[in-house]
């Protein structure tokens, strides 16, 4: 089925940072918020809903970071991550986030993970993740 | 005297010519003349018992002969013609009258006649055997009689059973009074009495009223102490000459008497004797009749038979027996129980059978009537106990089934209720910068942004609310309270808190309300939850094409109330359609596949019925049917609107 590619949406304000950031997660309402918020603080950010969405989107570079879904239909993030770092290295500064804790655990550490937030999140906390790496 | 020798010759020659002339008479009458039988009653022969006794004999010589017999009967009447006996003129007048008539056979009844039989007609009937009947020892001695003579004769001793008997049943008697008249008949049994009571050779006391007149007799009896043997004797004759028949006052002497009372003669029993060993003169008849069969049925020559002992046989009267209270089961072995009155059962028993037949059928029937009541009864108590198990048990199950389906469900559930709660979070903080901003940094776009903030919180908490109500709805055992609904103002705030989702998907919804729609009686956040549940498949369905539009409907049909979600999405194969409201069945990757389980199953408790089909455009439609609330019609002008309305009144809404 069909998605909204809302990567180009409502350019941000103000001084754009170089770089955007990859929000992947499969609720509307985290999608809409994140990328408020990076408008917000005028980060370029593009959405998308799973995995497969990411993996068929074409941009021109790659982004700085990913924050990342662990529970995704289809791929799971964890497996995303996976695959972007075997197949189309390097694996961009990755940011796990999970409504369960046990998830955010098992990668915490791990080589693949920048940074793990468990939600709900506040997002000066994704920020000050997010900032430093555009 | 020169005739004399002429005379002698003539007289001489006409009795032989007489003799002559007589003898072919004589011998004609003699081969083809009836059987000739003289009974003597030594006492009146029309008293009872001796007319019932010359019946049998009559009846039972002419059966057993076989040929005509001619019975002639003398009543000699020695009781009240007492010097009779010794009169040869009545003995010439009887053979005076028998001169022509051969006899072939006399038979007096009683000693007495007996005497007079052989003494006077001896000479008369010098060939005619005599058979005596009814005699007794000692008056008749049996070895004194001339060789023509036989009969039936009754041992001396004939009171001595009856005494014997009497004993019997009165252990405790203290004497024996004899009763009798004074003539000389009577005389003769009371000897008999008193010598049979020697015999006996008991300490009881002996009395003896002889010879007393009835009116002085019965009050005398009357006198009597109770502890006491009466025997009656004989009563022939009253001390004051005048003569009896014994069976006329023995019913009054029995009566006066204060104890019971005995007789040796069967023709008593019944007037208020008690029983004794009795003669009885109808089997003495019989017996007498056999006996007279076989004297004349002799060939020439041949010896008289011997003479025959009559046999007495016990015979009581059963009422007496019970005026006296004496036990029956004292009476001696072989006792003949008259006048025994038959019980109610022996003399109803027809009756009684066929009543109690009747009575037995009737309750056999009640009975099993009863009884197969009973088994209906306790078969229905059975069934409608296993009813209400099997109900109890559905129920719990379901309850059990829910309530484990809301343990799997609680996880899933918070999973669930993370996503907008955590959303809700970070809007808010979103928010909280944005407000936090300067005055110079909050333009157009943020204020802009607050809006989508606060419109997307407000989505998440109804979505938030939503999962819970599910969840709710399933663990909800008890009914909710009903109430009337108006179905659009919930399709309107459905479409209200839905607006922003739709919005973000880039999604149209339209509603087309019917205005006059009636109430629907029921839970008005169980029908919202349906119509939002309906609305967010729509939405979801309808995401895949280019430009999305969910609309709501509501129409009236008849008595119910029609709410339809239409979407322009791909429409239900036909799997989908099969399996649309099994529980756990979705098409999204994150759906419990509970949502439209849970709306049939409040439909169908509002009475309602829910369905899909696919539209012609290829989207899918989503009905639900109600029945509105009876009487629920407010405004009798929308009454009159309603009523004119053939076509359901459509007012479009647009909401984007």
């Amino acid at each position: 089925m069909g998605y909204r590619n809302e990567a180009l949406k409502d350019q941000p304000r103000g001084p754009v940072k170089d770089g955007w950031v990859a929000i992947i997660d499969d609720h509307q309402s985290v999608r809409s918020c994140l990328n408020r918020v990076m408008r917000l603080e005028g980060i370029r950010a593009a959405v998308f809903a799973s995995a497969e969405e990411y993996l068929d989107h074409s941009a021109p570079t790659a982004p700085c970071c990913i924050v990342l879904d662990m529970q995704l239909p289809g791929m799971s993030g964890y497996g995303l991550a996976q695959f972007l770092e075997r197949e189309r290295p390097p694996l961009p500064p990755t940011i796990f986030i999970s409504a369960h804790e046990e998830s955010l655990a098992s990668v915490e550490g791990g080589r693949l993970a920048h940074g793990g937030l468990r939600k709900p999140f506040e997002i000066d906390a994704l920020l000050a993740l997010v900032k430093p790496l555009l | 005297m020169s005739h004399q020798p002429a005379q002698r010759a003539l007289s001489l020659t006409t009795f032989v010519l007489s003799l002559c002339g007589l003898a072919p008479i004589l011998t004609a009458q003699q081969a083809a003349r009836p059987t000739r039988v003289l009974v003597l009653y030594q006492q009146l022969a029309e008293t009872q018992p001796m007319v019932e006794f010359a019946q049998q004999l009559r009846t039972t010589i002419s059966t057993e002969l076989g040929s005509p017999v001619e019975f002639y009967q003398e009543t000699l009447d020695f009781d009240r013609f007492t010097g009779l006996e010794q009169s040869s003129p009545l003995g010439e007048y009887l053979k005076d009258k028998y001169r022509r008539f051969s006899v072939d056979v006399v038979v007096p009844v009683g000693g007495r006649a007996l005497k007079f039989a052989v003494d006077n007609l001896g000479r008369l009937l010098p060939n005619a055997p005599i058979v005596f009947a009814l005699c007794a020892m000692p008056q008749t001695d049996p070895a004194a009689q001339p060789e023509n003579v036989t009969g039936r004769i009754a041992p001396a001793s004939r009171f001595a059973p009856t005494l014997e008997m009497a004993r019997r049943l009165q252990p405790d008697a203290q004497r024996v009074v004899v009763v009798s008249g004074a003539g000389s008949a009577d005389s003769t049994s009371v000897a008999a009495v008193v010598s049979a009571a020697a015999t006996l050779g008991d300490s009881l006391e002996l009395a003896v009223l002889q010879g007393l007149p009835l009116d002085e007799l019965l009050p005398r009896l009357r006198q009597l102490p109770p502890r006491s043997i009466v025997v009656f004797a004989n009563y022939r004759l009253d001390g004051r000459g005048h003569a009896f028949e014994p069976l006329d006052i023995v019913g009054s002497i029995a009566h006066a008497a204060p104890a019971p009372m005995y007789t040796q003669l069967g023709s008593y029993i019944g007037e208020g004797v008690v029983g004794g060993s009795v003669m009885r003169f109808d089997d003495e008849a019989v017996r007498t009749g056999r006996l007279v069969v076989r004297v004349l049925r002799r060939r020439p020559g041949e010896r008289m038979p011997p003479v025959e002992l009559i046999t007495s046989s016990f015979v009581a009267d059963w009422r007496q027996l019970r005026r006296w209270g004496l036990s029956e089961a004292r009476l001696p072995p072989g006792t003949e129980l008259l006048f025994r009155e038959p019980t109610l059962w022996q003399r109803y028993r027809m009756i009684v059978l066929v009543t109690l037949g009747v009575i037995g059928a009737e309750l056999v029937l009640i009975g099993s009537l009863l009884v197969e009541r009973r088994l209906r009864k306790r078969a229905q108590f059975v069934a409608e106990e296993q009813q209400r198990r099997a109900d109890e048990t559905r129920r719990q199950v379901a309850h059990m089934g829910r309530v484990a389906l809301v343990g799997e469900l609680a996880a899933t559930m918070s999973h669930d209720l993370r996503q907008p709660l955590a959303a809700i979070r970070m809007n808010a903080e979103a928010g909280a910068r944005i407000a936090a901003r300067d005055a110079g940094q909050f333009g157009d776009q943020e204020r802009e942004m607050c809006g989508e903030i606060f419109s997307e919180i407000v989505a998440d908490d109804a979505l938030a609310s939503d999962i819970i109500t599910r969840v709710r709805a399933l663990i909800r055992k008890e009914e909710s309270p009903q109430q009337p609904v108006d179905l659009n103002e919930v399709c309107r705030t459905s479409a209200r808190l839905l607006q922003f989702d739709a919005a973000t998907r880039g999604a149209e919804i339209i509603l087309a309300l019917d205005s006059g729609l009636p109430t629907v009686t029921g839970d008005p956040v169980q029908l919202q939850q349906v119509v939002l549940n309906l609305m967010m498949n729509a939405l979801d369905a309808s995401a895949a094409s280019t430009n999305p539009q969910v609309t709501i409907s509501t129409v009236t049909r008849g008595e119910e109330v029609e709410v339809a979600v239409r979407d322009n999405g791909p429409g239900l194969t036909d799997d989908v359609q099969r399996h649309l409201f099994e529980s756990f069945f979705t098409t999204k990757s994150r759906g419990l596949g509970l949502g439209l389980p849970i709306v049939q199953s409040i439909i169908e408790r509002h009475h309602g019925r829910v369905w899909a089909e696919n539209t012609e455009q290829g989207g899918a439609i989503f009905r639900v049917m109600v029945p509105g609330t009876r009487c629920a019609r407010e405004d009798p002008s929308e009454l009159r609107l309603k009523a004119l309305k053939a076509e359901p009144s459509v007012a479009s809404e647009i909401l984007l």
